[in-house]
């Protein structure tokens, strides 16, 4: 029955929305309504500036065609002593893309007002990208895995498992999105306003925002993020415009006096991450996802603000009942059963020469691989992609990728082989240390010739509870200290539910506080020239980073489990935004520094030549090397994506 | 046999009036009695000022008469009675005005409700120790001008800040066209403007104050519709009663999705591209009245200015034909008239270190402390913008806005030129904006519509 309340809330939420249409249509003509439409036409470029390509695609893995030797043993019998030693070459070109990013979208917005009290607003967002990447196009080598979209890139699909669990089968669950693998058709809004004084009701798709932190979503909290279309790079002065997931749900404003109270009740609908082989992939794709979002998505979330004076400041308080867009992955059972193949691994000095023709009268003797392996491996978290191209082919691409994900790579296999016994019959043990891992990964690498991984992306609901103050300071006139506005946000968060550095299925459950300061001033520095914006910010995280990791899964490395990080995470942000007269045109820039060794600076400048056409240059640099570990960060994370974005729009 | 009428006051006698008004600092309007006590009495201006300056035709000894228009050709008659910048558009630039009958009922020169508010409550205003207005008990001030025979330049600033419409609420749906120094209009916007006065109120209960913002002098947002590009950007002002505060700011953008505080600080930065109007432009008045000084009356005399003809009822939105310039768009069609006496009152923004601007000199229409244009100079001293307007009642031919039992009053149109870049900003206001955003007048849903956050929201859609 549960399941059924958000059915039956979007069923409500049409009614209100018909009802409100149909009762003005039927009280006046229509030459009563007001109708505007106008639109826009933008095409989007991300030119690449370095020769990184994303390490989370199979392109762009830096182990494509480097020679790894492996090492595999037997921990049971052997410890940490090697058994056998080969060497992998993972047979994948890296690409080497001239773009990121080639996005062509048109908007539309319409208006209809129906008298003061009452409009309809559509806006429709079509996207199409040409694809003038150098895809991955896993059919062309041989490799086989399954999933719609561990195939060829799909940039725009949305894909969950279906009702039956069926990988990746339910194609955009959402209600108002059509998709394909370039292009993108959606209704960021879909909703009629209806006011009756101080009252205020919003119907339909939509989006919300709340806060006065920039970028920083310590208040945030409605919405999820769709990352498909330029992950978080776009200007950092349009913050997430662009970004923030729309959706059903009904929102309510009341203006008691000064204070400004507002509530909503809104379908769930999760943050979207870019799909494997996509150019903004963030999950390195020898991961298979299994997004669960099919066993929410008739949840509603629920929040409520209140914000008004209080002396000398600004107060706003919020309590949101949600659940949480980004999810959390866990290890879940494959269910792919693909027998090993029959890989002799190299045991003797004298066999390298050999081994190959060996191989091949075995699988000649043996066809299909090693019987019943496939009906084993099926009930763990692994599936045979034995290619060699897609998935993980040694423990050192093991550890180097769980050190960029910001998990534990040695507790993650010891948890794989704990809480699914099933490979424990093919003799997988807990490790005690690193040097056992690898022997033990190595082996399976060798003898699988290439593993990936299946974790499943859960959602919980969470209670969030914030508070901001507002205060404006006064000093001498024009002065650094006059007029500086000053907001401090809380954002406490009980038993939130985080990735388990060790994918656990049992996740990691802890509470978290978030803090933000942010510092706004204008500032006249010439006086032929208007004022100058200038933002600081600072965030504080009690046990995530700004992507919402946790913060022990810091600095691990190839060699090196994560020694994590203390003291919380924090970033600052210093922004400048300097308009020429009439402001034709606009010099911004924005610098988000994490303390840690992460930088990214993002110059941009913005030329307005009329009223129809915008034309908008910024440079994204992103270094995740400025000190320490480059894991021990969390810009390093983006490096790949160094790049000079242009933007040419015209409206009508 | 010819008649000749022996005229008692002739031209010099109205400038050695002024002159030496001018000369004591400023004393009240009026040439041959008070303003103000002709105002008290009948209203009628033709007790207060010679013929000479209520007509054209007398003023100019018939170079230039009522119904002609001025253009390059005629414009050295009326030099002197010209803003410079308005003389250099006529001579260069092909601006032309057709000069219709000075409007001698100050009821066609104000809204009613404003001008009897200013009879019933003159001489009851005074500052206070921190320089704001009060009325007689010490609380904010109660409607109407409160200096309706203004002693100097403060006094004709403090009542024009007070109240800038002279509606407690105003609603104007704007067409803003930016040109080029080509005649190229370059930005188009379209925008609502709202002031709602929150004490000094005349006329919508409660009245003179609103309890709740007793300690605010006005509301005041202003939402842009369009085109796409900025359409849901709006900012709200809320101004403080102290005029020695900046107001508070706040702004929807779109890309923020959200209300958010900005510093006000700084109040010569355009809000949108293209614009060279800034929120300290409003009503020549636009940033409280302290963070500006030395206000200085410099200049009196008269002056042809657009106090009367600036709503174009032929046009079903009201939308104004232009003409001159590169293009022949740069101006609207203005009518003028001669304002008999013009006070110029310059003043110099203290508050404001590095402004762009080192002054600026307004002037007033003295019967009504309206402003008729407006100069302002850059840092080293140059003339750097000027702006110009156009009055109406509206009511004409027998058709007319009603405003109550009475007709609507309001700005028509403006010029807002920028002298250095030759760039121009025309504002005119219209009937309604697409999407139902129409001018309105004393409507109090406008608060909730318009000037709360949780209405920010809502027009940010």
């Amino acid at each position: 029955m549960k399941n059924q309340s958000c059915s039956k809330f979007t069923h409500w939420t049409a009614l209100v929305v018909g009802a409100a249409i149909a009762f003005p249509l039927s009280a006046q003509s229509w030459k009563d309504i007001d109708f505007s439409f106008n639109g826009t036409v933008r095409q989007d470029a991300a030119y690449r500036t370095t020769s990184l390509e994303n390490p989370n695609n199979a392109r762009g893995n830096p182990f494509n065609g480097v020679a790894v030797e492996r090492r595999g043993g037997l921990p049971l019998l052997t410890g940490s002593q090697t058994v056998f030693v080969d060497e992998s070459v993972r047979a994948v070109p890296t690409a080497s893309n001239d773009f990121n990013l080639l996005l062509t979208r048109a908007e539309g917005s319409m208006v209809a007002r129906m008298g003061h009290n009452l409009s309809l607003n559509v806006d429709v967002r079509g996207v199409y990208d040409p694809l003038v990447y150098q895809d991955w196009d896993p059919a062309s080598i041989g490799a086989e895995m399954i999933g719609a979209l561990q195939g060829k890139p799909r940039y725009f699909e949305y894909r969950v498992s279906g009702d039956d669990g069926s990988l990746q089968s339910r194609k955009t669950p959402y209600p108002l999105e059509w998709t394909g693998r370039d292009y993108m058709i959606d209704l960021p809004k879909a909703y009629i306003d209806l006011a009756r004084g101080p009252l205020f009701i919003r119907a339909g798709q939509q989006q919300i925002a709340w806060g006065q932190s920039i970028f920083f979503r310590v208040l945030d909290v409605p919405n999820g993020l769709d990352l498909r279309r330029h992950l978080v790079l776009d200007s950092a002065f349009e913050e997430f415009a662009d970004k923030r997931v729309p959706s059903l749900g009904i929102r309510a404003g009341y203006q008691a006096g000064a204070w400004d109270l507002d509530g909503f009740v809104q379908h769930f609908r999760p943050t979207i991450f870019p799909n494997p082989n996509t150019s903004y992939n963030v999950i390195p794709q020898q991961f298979t996802v299994h997004d669960l979002y099919g066993n929410v998505d008739k949840k509603l979330n629920y929040g409520f603000r209140a914000s008004g004076p209080l002396g000398p400041v600004n107060l706003q308080v919020m309590a949101a009942h949600r659940y949480n867009p980004d999810g959390a992955f866990r290890w879940t059972a494959s269910n792919v059963s693909t027998n090993l193949p029959i890989n002799l691994p190299n045991i003797l000095p004298v066999l390298p020469g050999v081994l190959p023709a060996l191989n091949d009268v075995a699988n000649t003797l043996i066809p299909g691989g090693v019987p019943a392996t496939g009906g084993i491996i099926a009930q763990t978290p692994l599936e045979v992609e034995s290619s060699g191209t897609s998935g993980v082919l040694s423990a050192d691409e093991w550890f180097t990728y769980a050190g960029m994900v910001r998990l534990d790579g040695l507790e993650a296999l010891n948890t794989l082989i704990r809480e699914f016994p099933a490979s424990q019959i093919l003799g997988a043990r807990e490790a005690d240390d690193m040097e056992e891992a690898r022997r033990l990964l190595d082996l399976f690498f060798q003898l699988s010739n290439g593993l990936r991984g299946h974790i499943a992306r859960e959602y919980f609901r969470e209670d969030v509870f914030g508070a901001g103050l507002s205060y404006v300071t006064q000093g001498r006139p024009g002065g650094w200290l006059d007029q500086v506005i000053i907001n401090l946000e809380f954002q406490y968060t009980p038993e939130r539910t985080f990735t388990a550095l060790d994918l656990s299925t049992q996740f990691d459950k802890r509470s978290e506080w978030m803090t933000s300061l942010v510092m706004e001033h204008y500032h006249r520095f010439f006086n032929e020239f208007p004022a100058t914006y200038l933002v600081f910010q600072w965030l504080h995280k009690s046990e995530s980073d700004l992507f919402g990791r946790l913060l022990g899964g810091y600095s691990g490395d190839v060699n090196n489990t994560p020694r994590g990080k203390s003291g919380g995470y924090d970033a600052f942000v210093f922004a400048a935004q300097q308009p020429f007269p009439r402001r034709i045109w606009v010099l911004n820039a924005a610098v988000l520094w994490d303390p840690s060794g992460g930088l990214l600076v993002q110059p941009q400048v913005t030329w307005t030549p009329s009223g129809s056409w915008t034309v908008d240059l910024f440079y994204n640099h992103i270094n995740g090397g400025l000190r320490g570990n480059r894991n021990g960060n969390a810009l390093s994370t983006l490096e790949f994506a160094e790049e000079l974005a242009l933007r040419i729009g015209y409206q009508f | 046999m010819k008649l000749f009428r022996i005229r008692r006051y002739d031209r010099n006698y109205s400038r050695r009036a002024f002159l030496q008004s001018v000369m004591a600092g400023g004393a009240g309007a009026g040439v041959l009695m008070p303003l103000a006590h002709a105002i008290s009495q009948d209203r009628e201006l033709a007790t207060v000022y010679p013929e000479e300056l209520l007509s054209i035709d007398t003023y100019t000894q018939g170079r230039v008469s009522t119904g002609d228009e001025i253009n390059a050709d005629n414009v050295e008659h009326v030099k002197d009675l010209l803003e410079p910048a308005k003389y250099i558009q006529i001579r260069e630039m092909g601006r032309r005005m057709r000069v219709v009958p000075t409007t001698t009922a100050l009821e066609r020169l104000m809204p009613i409700p404003y001008l009897e508010a200013t009879l019933r409550n003159s001489g009851k205003a005074r500052f206070d120790q921190g320089g704001n207005v009060v009325s007689e008990d010490g609380q904010p001030w109660i409607g109407g001008l409160p200096f309706p025979d203004a002693k100097d330049g403060l006094e004709l600033f403090a009542g024009l800040t007070l109240s800038w419409g002279r509606h407690d609420v105003a609603q104007y749906a704007i067409k803003s066209y930016d040109l080029s120094a080509q005649g190229e209009v370059l930005y188009y916007y379209e925008l609502l403007w709202v002031e709602m006065a929150t004490v000094g109120r005349i006329s919508l209960e409660p009245k003179p104050y609103l309890p709740a913002h007793i300690d605010k002098l006005r509301l005041q947002s202003v939402y842009f519709h369009a085109p796409n590009s900025v359409r849901g950007t709006n900012y709200l002002n809320i101004w403080p009663y102290d005029q020695n505060q900046f107001p508070e700011l706040y702004g929807y953008l779109p890309q923020f999705k959200r209300v958010r505080q900005f510093p006000t600080s700084q109040r010569f930065e355009p809000l949108v591209p293209g614009s060279s109007l800034y929120l300290s432009d409003a009503w020549a008045a636009g940033d409280p009245l302290h963070t500006w000084g030395n206000y200085k009356v410099i200049w009196r005399g008269p002056m042809l200015a657009g106090v009367s003809g600036g709503w174009n009822h032929v046009h079903p939105n009201w939308e104004h034909e232009t003409h001159g310039g590169p293009a022949g768009n740069t101006f609207w069609n203005t009518d003028v008239e001669l304002v008999p006496e013009a006070i110029a009152v310059q003043a110099e923004p203290v508050a404001f270190p590095r402004a762009p601007v080192s002054r600026k000199v307004v002037w007033f229409d003295a019967r009504t402390q309206l402003p008729l244009g407006m100069v302002s100079y850059d840092r080293r001293g140059d003339p750097y913008r000027t702006f110009d307007g156009a009055y109406a009642l509206y009511e004409t031919e027998g058709m007319s806005v009603p405003h109550g039992r009475n007709s609507y009053w309001s700005w028509g149109h403006v010029h807002a030129y920028d002298i250095q870049t030759r760039s121009m900003t025309r504002l005119e206001q219209v009937k309604t904006l697409g999407g139902g955003f129409s001018t309105a007048v004393d409507d109090p849903s406008v608060y909730d519509r318009f000037l709360t956050r949780s209405a920010m929201t809502r027009l940010g859609g």
